[in-house]
């Protein structure tokens, strides 16, 4: 176990110690594996002691307000959070039910999306959100969307000598989860983040399907479709987006269901998360 | 072989200094090395909440905690709510509404509520079900602990 204190020690020790070293922080998921013999790294690096990594703040960036989520927040710290709470009220709910109160006192954000997991409600909600995940090398840095980082089940863009420093929201778009689950992973989940007035979207909100595929997926068809559309489940329109939703997103087959099923759930789910967007805007605090 | 680390850790308010191979998980070093076999080790996943414990306060999953996590810290365990004979009022809350039948998911889920009732003094009940969603009862008692959590005298 290695436990540097400042960012560029800790590169330094990826860097020496190669493919033998894992980053560490709750460990949620990473010794859940090495119990179970999938993983054996020889030297864990411990991220929790560098200050920078453990830092959840709003600053304003051109007049919006700009969510930075540091790599070793937990999940527990979002949750809890009072600007995550006024602001982006849908994803503070989101990360308050992830795992159990152990889960979220341990891990982190950055670590559920470093882990991948094809079925991760705060990748599927963070794509919708438009986040960005920073990186860092030695003497580098890089900022990366969600569909860029993730590039399959357990498969993400990082290289071996990067960590991630922060995940980055910015404030403007209501937003909605809504998802349907028998184990403890979705089956399917519907994120819809979009520019809303006077109950309209004002422009083509983004619709991402999560747990359908290998990793979450956007759908152009459904935020078109939903472009100026008033934010009622019962509209004809809102419908229309959802099947277009259901009809261009590909759906896998698995235990928790059929792809045909999986598909069906698409047209249930995405005009319950248009309701959900307009609840979480009515209750938002202006920025 | 990966060589031994010292941690100093305050465990129930005793002070505890060992050296441990790093990858030695909590749950192990309290039941095994500290004969604290109270904290159960059950699903082994962090998902039915029997290995909870407190670290400085927060809950955690001691069967997916490594030992060192403790080191400069403090830990609660279920050895360390009651003072003596007296009851913790969280402990007594259970003893008074028959808020156990096995008790095996009791440790955990004394441990789970301690966490919440200090940091929030009089959840609701719609709080504490939300707490305590991690804590599995194959007993079904979760409506009596509902009540004891409920009905809990100077819990702080």
């Amino acid at each position: 176990m290695h436990r540097p204190t400042s960012l560029g020690e800790a590169l330094e020790l990826r860097s020496d110690l190669g493919a033998e070293a894992n980053w560490y922080a709750g460990g949620t998921e990473l010794l859940t594996a090495m119990k179970l013999g999938i993983y054996s790294p020889r030297h864990l690096i411990d991220t929790k002691l560098i200050h920078e990594l453990s830092l959840i703040d709003i600053h304003n960036q051109n007049g919006s307000a700009v969510l930075s989520i540091g790599a070793t927040v937990t999940h527990q710290r979002i949750a809890e959070h009072p600007g995550v709470k006024d602001h982006w009220p849908a994803f503070g709910g989101l990360e308050n039910e992830i795992g159990n109160i152990r889960v979220r006192t341990a891990g982190t954000l950055s670590g559920n999306l470093a882990f991948a997991d094809p079925r991760s409600d705060p990748a599927t909600f963070l794509l919708a959100l438009d986040a960005r995940i920073v990186i860092k090398s030695p003497g580098n840095e890089r900022m990366l969307a969600i569909d860029e980082f993730l590039l399959g089940p357990y498969a993400t863009a990082i290289e071996p000598d990067e960590i991630i420093s922060e995940v980055r929201l910015s404030a403007g778009r209501d937003s909605g989860y809504v998802r349907f689950r028998t184990l403890e992973r979705p089956t399917v989940g519907v994120a819809v983040a979009g520019h809303v007035a006077d109950g309209v979207f004002l422009d083509s909100p983004r619709v991402v399907v999560g747990s359908a595929n290998e990793k979450p997926a956007l759908s152009l068809a459904a935020g078109e479709a939903l472009a100026g559309v008033l934010l009622d489940s019962t509209k004809p329109e809102v419908s229309s987006a959802a099947d277009a939703a259901a009809e261009e997103i590909e759906t896998i087959d698995d235990i928790s269901g059929s792809s045909a099923y999986r598909s069906h759930l698409i047209r249930v789910l995405l005009p319950r998360a248009v309701d959900e967007v307009l609840k979480n805007a009515t209750n938002r605090r202006s920025v | 072989m990966p060589s031994p680390l010292r941690i100093s850790t305050r465990i129930n308010g005793r002070l505890i200094e060992r050296s441990l191979e790093p990858h030695l998980l909590l749950g192990d070093f309290l039941r095994t090395e500290l004969g604290l076999t109270g904290t159960k080790i059950s699903c082994d996943l962090q998902i039915c909440g029997a290995c909870t414990v407190l670290i400085d306060g927060e809950p955690i999953s001691a069967c997916t905690t490594l030992a060192l996590e403790a080191d400069g810290k403090s830990v609660l365990t279920i050895e360390g709510m009651a003072n003596g004979d007296q009851l913790d009022p969280i402990q007594q809350a259970f003893v008074d509404f028959s808020a156990l039948q096995c008790g095996f998911c009791t440790p955990g889920m004394i441990m789970a509520i301690k966490a919440l009732v200090t940091r929030t003094p009089e959840p609701t009940r719609s709080q504490v079900q939300h707490w305590l969603e991690g804590n599995i009862c194959r007993c079904g008692t979760y409506g009596a602990i509902l009540d004891a959590v409920s009905n809990l005298k100077g819990a702080r």
